[in-house]
């Protein structure tokens, strides 16, 4: 029995499905400790002021671990956005723009969460 | 050339049950989780925009609706959270068992109220 699909014209694969299993799972791990973390800095350390809540986020560790987090929350979140519409709109053509659509969303939060902690950081 | 093949699950005549519950609900809140991190993605740029932006933010999040939606939130972070450790075990090969998928999933329950009457307990009092 022949494992190369690749060369059988009836086995083509619409995405790499194995590699993206994978990586949701060891998103999920990545994030797991991280947010963990997070929110226990939340609970002891922040109050709602402005001043304490940007001191938090100056101390490098703290800023390197969240930008890390963004990363991972939404690198992960992307994944399972496509899996759900994978499963449940049947159409291809739809299917594909939703997916496009919403990493281009994901991407956009990803991008201005993260250029805030940097700005936060370098001003 | 269109074969009209049958979908499956046949959720209106599946009985649901404990286990094809909680693997929706994983979705369900997997998605909330998703359209949830604006909270975070507001929390962090009004941080950065300035003290006046973040009171905004302060002020929506400490109203009684901006406390109703973090509760939501945070259920649904722990309900994913613990049940993300449930796949786990699944992926690495364990919990497989019929009793042990079906007292796993009451543990995901049951830990998913527990951590978030615990954080909202803090908050609250």
């Amino acid at each position: 029995m022949s494992n190369n699909y690749s060369k059988n014209k009836n086995f083509v694969s619409l995405n790499p499905g194995l590699s993206h299993w994978k990586l949701q799972r060891l998103s999920a791990i990545l994030i797991i400790p991280l947010i963990v973390w997070f929110l226990f800095s939340i609970m002891v350390n922040m109050s709602s002021q402005y001043k304490e809540a940007i001191e938090w986020v100056v101390n490098p560790i703290n800023s390197i671990l969240l930008i890390i987090l963004l990363a991972g929350i939404f690198y992960h979140s992307a994944m399972g956005i496509q899996v759900v519409f994978e499963d449940y709109v049947s159409n291809i053509n739809l299917r594909k723009r939703l997916i496009i659509v919403s990493n281009l969303l994901i991407v956009f939060l990803a991008t201005i969460s993260i250029i805030s902690v940097l700005n936060i950081i370098l001003f | 050339m269109k074969k009209e093949r049958p979908l499956s699950p046949h959720l209106q005549i599946y009985k649901p049950q404990i286990t094809s519950v909680l693997s929706i609900m994983h979705r369900i809140t997997g998605v909330a989780l998703t359209l949830g991190t604006v909270l975070v993605v507001l929390w962090i740029t009004t941080l950065s925009l300035g003290e006046s932006f973040y009171e905004y933010y302060v002020f929506f999040i400490q109203s009684w609706f901006g406390n109703l939606i973090l509760i939501g939130f945070t259920f649904a972070f722990f309900y994913h959270l613990s049940n993300g450790i449930r796949h786990l075990f699944w992926d690495f090969g364990y919990g497989y068992e019929l009793n042990i998928a079906f007292i796993s999933g009451v543990a995901v329950l049951i830990s998913a109220f527990i951590l978030t009457s615990i954080i909202w307990g803090i908050i609250l009092f």
